[in-house]
């Protein structure tokens, strides 16, 4: 376990420095998110300026779910995704051979490497319109409901990781699909909306879309104090029930890495 | 003709690539279909019916993948910030006919796709489909798609110009996909926007994208409005294209060569 801090502080100093020799790009990164975090209130604001009501959340709930998906997802975005979106080049040039020889988990390596800083705007901005909308709603916040709060960010954050990894790790079977990650950054807009709205649709959409309406409907629950004990535990057992299975599922398609030269 | 060989070359090396075609289709079409889902349950809407709606997103995929261009990043990025832009300089070949053909075969195949979608949604469910019976209309509708594609398609190579004088051009891009969002129509229909967005929306040449084209199809259009949209896309059109000379003239003698 120590070794694997060791490792994650290296990480973490060495994307620092990366972040300030490539200044221009950290300049476009910090406004590229603010426009896209931003973009995802403004679209709840669009959407709700002509109905009051969506599958009974008024206008503020959905509001709140909004504000939330940019808290949530910013963990996601900070700290993996840019990884899950290095998969399919790795896969595809062979460079995976290399992590496969290191002395550590190929998945923990695959998945932390990069981390991008520049989604903590979103994060500040999700933060700030959170609390505004709070005010408004007249929601108080204790401490007790914060630890709580955190808890359920951080399986939702499971979820997310979980859930891109079981789909990034068919890169093994057809690393050209370098636009998979793009795929996933649009299917992770489901989780912007109520879980109602999938009610009714194929049974198999449902299936694969449903641990993502958990991620942000279960925390928005929590704070607005409409969750139910019940809510939480099918996060929580989702989120341990996706790590193990993802991970199962990576160890299983690692048989069927060939290699570039192959 | 050996534009036609380019162009079915073209095609071989995206024929190469079906499977990220099918999900560059995916990624179109998961935004309408998330927000049909999410319009079942509005309580009110504006004085459009479900099916309306409905009729509505399933239109705006299949228009979306047959006229979007995605090239602004290959212009921007690929070409003009890495240096791959020399290749093409030294071809006896116009740049921006090569990107019209390699972009012509993506829309193609994407457009297919998403009309074949269509026409077996049509067939399963035809009550809900709104779509003109008027032949005339039908056909400057097609026009209207096809000038919605080569409206796109110039708005793009502006963008991606763009890379002449920024170093980093993520920002503009990101900034460009969310103004294409709300205003051409991906995220609602346009009259479901407040008022002061819906005129903003007739002085921008988003919506000659995306809404126009679909209302067209849809038969919400009279033979006079579809000509005004026509009109409008060709002035759109003729900007754009004289705005990409003055950007490429200056522009390539800022050009390196060896990336920026």
């Amino acid at each position: 376990m120590n070794q694997y801090i060791r490792v994650y502080k290296t990480f973490l100093r060495l994307n620092i420095l990366k972040l300030f020799v490539y200044r221009a790009d950290l300049f476009s990164s910090i406004i590229a998110h603010t426009i896209w975090s931003s973009f995802t209130i403004i679209q709840m604001l669009l959407l709700t300026s002509k109905t009051s009501y969506v599958f009974g959340w008024s206008r503020n709930d959905l509001l709140v779910l909004a504000a939330m998906y940019n808290i949530v997802y910013s963990f996601f975005y900070m700290f993996f995704s840019r990884g899950f979106g290095e998969f399919s080049t790795t896969i595809h040039v062979g460079r995976l051979d290399g992590v496969l020889i290191k002395p550590i988990s190929s998945q923990f390596l695959m998945t932390t490497l990069y981390i991008t800083y520049t989604h903590g705007i979103r994060l500040i901005l999700g933060i700030g319109f959170l609390v505004y909308m709070l005010s408004i709603m007249h929601v108080h916040i204790t401490l007790l409901l914060m630890v709580g709060f955190m808890f359920i960010i951080f399986f939702s954050v499971m979820i997310i990781y979980s859930y891109w990894m079981l789909i990034m790790t068919l890169t093994i079977w057809f690393p050209k699909l370098s636009n998979l990650s793009e795929l996933l950054y649009q299917v992770n807009s489901v989780a912007k909306f109520p879980q109602e709205i999938y009610k009714g649709a194929s049974v198999y959409l449902l299936l694969t879309l449903f641990p993502l309406t958990l991620i942000v409907v279960t925390p928005v629950k929590y704070l607005l104090q409409k969750a139910f004990f019940s809510d939480i535990l099918l996060l929580v057992i989702f989120a341990c029930g996706m790590v193990f299975f993802s991970h199962f599922f990576w160890k299983f398609a690692l048989r069927f890495y060939t290699s570039a030269s192959a | 003709m050996r534009y036609l060989r380019i162009f079915l070359l073209q095609f071989q090396e995206v024929l190469e690539d079906r499977s990220r075609i099918t999900v560059w289709f995916l990624l179109a079409a998961v935004t309408p279909l998330i927000l049909l889902l999410f319009w079942r349950g509005a309580s009110h809407i504006n004085g459009w019916t479900s099916a309306e709606i409905t009729s509505y997103y399933l239109f705006a995929i299949a228009i979306f993948a047959g006229t979007m261009c995605h090239h602004e990043e290959k212009v921007g990025i690929t070409d003009i910030q890495a240096g791959g832009l020399t290749m093409y300089l030294l071809k006896p070949f116009s740049y921006i006919k090569l990107l019209f053909l390699n972009e012509i075969v993506y829309r193609m195949l994407q457009g297919t796709l998403g009309f074949v979608l269509l026409g077996c949604l049509v067939l399963i469910f035809p009550n809900i489909f709104a779509f003109t019976h008027a032949f005339d209309i039908f056909f400057v509708s097609c026009l209207i798609f096809i000038s919605a594609f080569m409206l796109t398609f110039i708005f793009k190579t502006v963008v991606g110009l763009l890379g002449f004088w920024m170093t980093e051009t993520r920002g503009a891009f990101e900034a460009v996909s969310v103004l294409i969002v709300i205003f051409s129509g991906v995220l609602m229909p346009l009259v479901f926007l407040p008022s002061w967005m819906q005129s903003l929306t007739m002085v921008l040449p988003f919506s000659y994208m995306l809404y126009f084209p679909v209302i067209a199809f849809e038969g919400k259009l009279t033979m006079l409005q579809c000509g005004q949209v026509l009109l409008g896309q060709l002035i759109w059109m003729a900007a754009l294209y004289v705005f990409y000379r003055i950007l490429w003239k200056y522009g390539i003698e800022q050009y390196t060569g060896v990336g920026q």
